[in-house]
């Protein structure tokens, strides 16, 4: 029983990672319809670049600053020359068009990083600590911590922000929002930064627990899915409490089953919602207040 | 003029296929193995133009279906020691009962549920199949018997080409009447606006579901012939690349159209094969690179794949 | 031949806070061509849409000859008879105008020879090869009113049909609605310009922020000085 409770923060930790990732997928979802399947990839390419210079001896604050400035910029670029060029195009175009744009990235990153994992140290050296008979790495702390600390920038960005009035404009009702003179294209152009930011954040603190190689992203970015698709798909905070919940399921599988069994059950989680509750699980309780 | 179009659609097909022999065996890179690939991944591909070309559906979990193909060819002739041709049968109507009853409960909402339900299904039953005891975990199944017409095993990759090829060529016609009928213009119309297309008094819902399980049951006969032309099932057969593969063929070949299934086919597994010959070393990152490049580039500029060609130039040089 | 019976109780449409349609009751069996005016955002589209199922209401009933519309599936109202047009065209890019005639519910049994005549009906004879792209915007419209006629609809909702057509155009197109009422459909005519409205109607309906205002026959709801202060007299069009 105790032990149980150290897989659930274990969980609650992996998972506030996923959170961040499906909360970058909910916000592009949101502001430009577009279901981004290159999500994972960002994850891949912050985690990899972070632990690539770190390798190489840069400080882990340069090391995270340059990851999150070329994965913001690899945001960007996927916006401006693939899905801003083909803004007119059906939404199975635009799908196909992320998919096609994930497998590109993670080529690149074969191409420039080769096919290794790559290491980097946890953040302030490496502490356990005990809790509920279970040994923690401290890295969980930080990946609480730092996800829990980009979710309030998120929040605060949408609720204070003009860009973020903007994105949640565009959200509710997007022809209305044209008519007030919103930019749908730039404004879905900082939501792709924002998330690929955020999938950075995710790669960078999970980076000392899972050394990254370049096809990291896809089981990170399926993760960042259920999580927002637990929630709804529309919801921010959906996406953090489908993020959360995907953790603890994670953790309390691999702790109490077996390791081999946590990809079926997550996954056969997802289906169940998908088909039971299109809407998501928790929609209906946060609806209101997002 | 244009009544006539098909059928000499067919018959280019069919003088292509009966060349590839041919050809394939005294040019440098082709052998009749990627031909077999071709063909199978071709039969697997045919399935996505009504569903994805017409009705605007993605799936990305057909890998799901060729798996189902496959490791139910694999469990009957292996463990129940039944004629592989039962397999296929039984394969076929597996995965359509799997895609009709999916179909039935996702088609339900309106959205984009289907390319993130066929996700989900394909990984969970790739990650249950990699673990289950009775479909040998992570090594798979081996020892499957060949398939064999009129007493005649198939072994060895020109039977089994000549078998995918008359496959190929049945389903291809198949399809093409499917596009051509009724069904096929209300497909179109439920993916040109699925609102007016219900204001028709069409039911999108049955649509969509039928063309998913036309797509299931063109990928599960892949999936089983390629089993018994491998002799030899794993669990990446359900992996997502596989899914993705069928995805890039179709859209590269062109999706409304059945030509874009071969032409597809052909184009994906020719640049697998010239970037894996002419790069040295792992070839992964290359491949997976130029796949990327192929897919966003056709989408970017030639919408409707090298099927829609054609048609494009021919606007173009009317245009002028 | 009898007319399609109508009957709204309580009809009531919320989006998120705000209430789009608020508990409009009205009942009609009489045929012809009933005008619906309303000012942008008075809730005219959204009563078009949850008439034919595309929104469902939060409360409240309407039917259509025992048919519940509010429960049923967009396709099974438009096979009980309901048709209706789009406000901004919402044509099948990938079909010939002949296509268009022959894909709606129990268009192909009737047979080819049926939607030609249609299409010479609506005025688009020799058109039928042609892809909507290939149309002049007000054939676009004619194209879309002949889809919704190849359903044989009892009723048919028309969404600003008259919207961005020439003055003769647009004249002929009340003609084709005349023909229609005469033939024994009923219409229901969601439009901006009201003098067109007054002129074709039977009835007039006017929605003001989703309540009916008004309801009676035009010269009585031209005169109605609540029509004319909320409404008529703004003058905002």
């Amino acid at each position: 029983m105790e032990q149980l409770l150290g897989y659930v923060v274990v969980g609650l930790a992996t998972g506030s990672t996923y959170a961040v990732i499906g909360l970058g997928i909910a916000l592009v979802y949101q502001v430009s319809g577009i279901i981004n399947f290159a999500q994972g990839d960002f994850v891949m390419l912050g985690g990899l670049t972070y632990a690539v210079a770190a390798e190489s001896g840069a400080h882990p604050v340069a090391a995270a600053a340059i990851a999150l400035t070329v994965t913001a910029g690899c945001g960007a670029a996927l916006h401006l020359f693939v899905l801003s060029p083909a803004r007119d195009a059906g939404h199975d175009r635009l799908i196909v068009l992320t998919i096609g744009a994930s497998i590109l990235i993670q080529g690149l990153a074969l191409l420039v990083f080769g096919a290794d994992q790559h290491f980097a140290g946890s953040f302030g050296g490496e502490h356990q600590f005990q809790a509920f008979g279970i040994s923690i790495s401290a890295q969980y702390l930080w990946c609480a911590a730092v996800a829990a600390a980009a979710a309030t920038a998120v929040w605060a960005l949408l609720t204070r922000s003009q860009s973020g009035r903007a994105m949640r404009a565009l959200a509710a009702d997007r022809e209305t929002a044209r008519l007030m003179g919103i930019a749908p294209l730039r404004t879905g152009l900082i939501a792709l930064v924002i998330a690929a930011v955020l999938a950075a954040i995710g790669g960078i603190v999970l980076a000392p627990i899972q050394p990254p190689d370049a096809t990291a992203g896809v089981p990170l970015g399926l993760k960042g899915f259920t999580a927002a698709v637990l929630g709804g798909l529309t919801s921010p905070l959906g996406a953090i409490a489908g993020g959360l919940l995907v953790g603890v399921v994670e953790a309390v599988v691999t702790g109490l089953v077996s390791s081999g069994y946590r990809d079926a059950v997550v996954y056969g989680l997802l289906v169940a919602v998908l088909l039971v509750r299109p809407g998501g699980l928790l929609v209906a309780a946060v609806r209101e207040r997002v | 003029m244009a009544r006539l179009r098909p059928f000499a659609g067919y018959l280019v097909l069919a003088a292509g296929l009966l060349l590839v022999p041919a050809v394939f065996t005294r040019v440098p890179f082709y052998t009749m193995s990627t031909a077999v690939l071709m063909v199978l991944l071709a039969i697997g591909a045919l399935g996505l133009v009504p569903l994805t070309g017409l009705a605007r559906q993605v799936s990305i979990g057909q890998a799901a279906f060729y798996g189902i193909g496959g490791y139910t060819s694999a469990l009957l002739s292996t463990r129940a020691g039944l004629d592989p041709w039962w397999g296929l049968l039984a394969g076929a109507a597996l995965a359509a009962a799997v895609a009709w009853s999916l179909g039935t409960v996702i088609f339900r909402a309106q959205g984009h549920y289907l390319s993130l339900a066929t996700l989900a299904f394909g990984l969970a039953l790739a990650a249950v199949v990699n673990e289950l005891p009775a479909t040998g975990r992570n090594a798979g199944l081996s020892g499957l018997p060949p398939l064999h017409v009129f007493g005649v095993s198939l072994t060895g990759d020109l039977p089994i080409y000549w078998l995918g090829a008359g496959l190929l060529l049945i389903g291809t016609v198949a399809v093409h009447l499917l596009v051509r009928s009724q069904l096929g213009s209300a497909l179109t119309a439920a993916g040109d606006s699925p609102v007016a297309a219900a204001a028709a008094g069409i039911d999108i819902a049955a649509l969509r579901r039928t063309a998913f399980v036309v797509s299931a049951v063109l990928a599960s006969v892949a999936g089983s012939g390629y089993a018994h032309w491998f002799r030899y099932v794993d669990p990446s057969m359900l992996g997502l690349l596989n899914s993705v593969q069928l995805l890039i063929i179709i859209t590269v070949g062109g999706r409304e159209s059945v030509w874009g299934a071969p032409l597809g086919a052909f184009t994906v597994v020719t640049l697998t094969e010239v970037v894996r010959g002419r790069l040295p070393g792992s070839g992964a990152e290359a491949e997976l690179t130029a796949y990327g490049i192929v897919l966003v580039l056709s989408l970017l500029v030639l919408p409707r794949g090298l099927a829609g060609l054609p048609a494009a130039l021919r606007r173009r040089a009317g245009a002028r | 031949m009898t007319h399609a019976r109508l009957e709204l109780n309580d009809l009531t449409v919320r989006f998120g806070g705000v209430t789009a349609i608020d508990g409009v009751s009205l009942r009609h069996d009489s045929g012809g061509v009933v005008g619906l005016l309303g000012a942008n955002g008075a809730g005219k589209t959204t009563f078009v849409n949850v008439l034919s199922g595309i929104v469902r209401p939060a409360h409240g009933r309407a039917r259509l000859d025992g048919y519940e519309l509010t429960t049923l599936p967009a396709h099974r109202i438009a096979r009980a008879g309901l048709a209706r047009t789009f406000q901004n065209l919402r044509l099948f890019g990938s079909l010939t105008a002949l296509e268009h005639l022959l894909t709606p519910y129990g268009a192909r049994r009737r047979g080819r020879k049926a939607a030609l005549a249609l299409l010479a009906d609506v005025g688009l004879t020799g058109t039928g090869e042609r892809y909507p792209g290939e149309l002049s915007y007000g054939e676009q419209r004619r194209l879309e009113l002949a889809r919704a006629l190849a359903l044989e609809p009892r009723v048919i909702l028309l969404d600003e049909p008259l919207a961005g057509l020439p003055g003769s155009e647009s004249d002929e197109m009340l003609d084709l609605f005349s023909r229609l009422r005469d033939s024994g459909t009923t219409l229901l005519l969601v439009e901006h310009d009201v003098p067109s409205v007054l002129r074709i109607s039977d009835r007039v309906l006017v929605l003001d922020r989703g309540r009916l205002l008004a309801d009676g026959p035009p010269a009585a709801v031209a005169a109605d000085p609540g029509v004319r202060r909320a409404y008529l007299g703004d003058g905002d069009d």
